[in-house]
């Protein structure tokens, strides 16, 4: 069997690619599966600050690669949960330091060792974009209710498509029940039917997610949150449960949380 | 040795390398195009390829494989020319050209008007962001044409589902080409050389048509067809 390869892209920045990829790497590890996550954002990493590993880091991915170190000397393990682990990314590296074939012999590598390997994929299509996408079994599309981000999102899928690894299926970030009830939003159905993939997850516009990302604790810690239980939710659809969504109304909290508890 | 000069030619063009493989399968022609690759390293480097690969079918695992070999070596996957239909899904799906300097024959006498008979590109997804179609035949759409995805046909433009994207049907000069949606909301739309002013109705809840009517174009909907 092995692990399942999934890798967490978007197109467009800033939408929540590594938040999702730190808050479902910390559901799955809560939930008692080994997890390891990959930061594939070379030059620019930042998953290691939300996952609030960053001054442990001595590896990192571009070593592994080139042979400065053993894979398991790069994978740093979270202290809160024994079996969350992460690769990070290199800083004073560019994107070409690593090719996609390269991100394929590693992640084969970790498929006996682990349950999930989570590639937090950066922005763009170029090279970054291809080498997170090479190993991947399945892919998840971040995107937020706005026009410009849902049009990134629809090349991505496309592409996702063209490489063969499709469907991709779809995360819908930081949604504002207000805005889209009063209709100046868009709503997760409207981005559902342009984009036709199967949705995964829809997790509110919650400020707690920055206060914790700014802490390095990441809110699937605390599943009292609605942002929390989002993430906890997606990683239960990742491991094929069935769990209905969230209704932000909050009307039927009780009548939902009932319902999971079984 | 002489047989390797048989099955790949490379030429100079404005538009990069052009490079025509003959009666070798598609790992034939990968390792050739390696070899070659290697052996003249710097003339390679930065090259804008074209390849012409006859009757071969490439998935587009396969292709999107060479474009990030080539891409290592520093040399772009510009065009990838062929008869089967496979291959030319696949280029299409990752975005790279089907054929070289469509756009340049603009200025030739158009094809003949009447389009009886002539072959239809058959696709059968909906078009991303992203996609381009560019034929000299009608182009079929089983699927919604997502805004930023682009048709350019040289005949007619059929989609069974959302027109969103940007549209441009009789590419070639044909006036009398057609534009037919489900729903029509295209970005941009063009017929022949004539341009559609910018949509700003409300989408109709009925399938419509677009064709020239004196020098502009005209929306029609479709129950209005005895006038075609």
């Amino acid at each position: 069997m092995g692990a399942q390869v999934v890798t967490i892209t978007s197109g467009k920045g800033g939408v929540g690619k590594t938040t999702t990829t730190a808050n479902l790497a910390v559901a799955l590890a809560s939930a008692g599966d080994k997890v390891v996550c990959i930061d594939g954002d070379i030059g620019l990493r930042n998953l290691d600050v939300v996952l609030g590993l960053e001054n442990r880091i001595v590896y990192d991915l571009v070593d592994v690669v080139e042979g400065r170190c053993r894979l398991r000397q790069a994978m740093i393990r979270d202290k809160r949960l024994e079996e969350l682990y992460l690769i990070p990314a290199a800083q004073t590296r560019d994107k070409s330091a690593v090719s996609p074939s390269d991100m394929v012999k590693l992640c084969d590598e970790l498929r006996g060792e682990v349950d999930w390997v989570l590639i937090d994929s950066p922005a763009g299509i170029e090279r970054g974009f291809r080498n997170t996408i090479a190993p991947a079994d399945s892919v998840l599309v971040v995107t937020n209710p706005e026009v410009a981000a849902v049009r990134d999102a629809d090349r991505i899928i496309g592409l996702v498509e063209a490489e063969e690894k499709g469907p991709a299926r779809l995360i819908i970030n930081r949604v504002n029940h207000a805005l889209t009830k009063r209709g100046d939003m868009l709503s997760a159905d409207d981005v559902v039917e342009l984009l036709a993939i199967k949705l995964v997850g829809v997790i509110p516009d919650d400020e707690n997610v920055i206060i914790s990302t700014n802490k390095g604790q990441p809110v699937a810690f605390e599943s009292k949150s609605k942002s929390g239980q989002a993430f906890t939710n997606i990683a239960k659809r990742l491991k094929g449960q069935e769990v209905p969504f969230m209704d932000f109304d909050g009307k039927d909290d009780l009548f939902s949380r009932l319902f999971k508890s079984n | 040795m002489a047989k390797t000069e048989e099955k790949i030619m490379i030429k100079g063009t404005n538009e990069g390398l052009l490079i025509s493989f003959t009666g070798a399968t598609w790992k034939e022609m990968e390792a050739l195009l390696f070899e070659k690759i290697e052996a003249n390293g710097p003339f390679f480097e930065k090259a804008k390829v074209s390849l012409t690969v006859g009757d071969a079918r490439i998935k587009a695992a396969e292709m999107g494989q060479l474009r990030d070999r080539l891409s290592q070596k520093d040399i772009t996957l510009w065009a990838v020319i062929s008869t089967a239909d496979v291959t030319i899904n696949s280029s299409q799906m990752l975005g790279i050209h089907t054929q070289l300097g469509l756009k340049k024959s603009d200025h030739r006498t158009p094809e003949k008007a009447s389009l009886d008979g002539d072959a239809a590109v058959w696709i059968e997804r909906t078009l991303r962001a992203g996609y381009r179609v560019e034929t000299k035949c009608h182009v079929i759409v089983m699927g919604d044409v997502n805004p930023g995805a682009e048709i350019i046909s040289g005949g007619n433009v059929f989609i069974w589902g959302k027109a969103n994207g940007s549209i441009h049907a009789g590419a070639e000069g044909n006036k009398t080409a057609r534009v037919f949606a489900i729903e029509m909301k295209p970005t941009h739309l063009k017929i022949a050389d004539i341009t559609a002013e910018p949509f700003a109705g409300k989408i109709k809840n009925q399938s419509e048509f677009a064709c020239i009517e004196g020098n502009q174009i005209a929306i029609k909907s479709w129950t209005s067809r005895k006038q075609i």
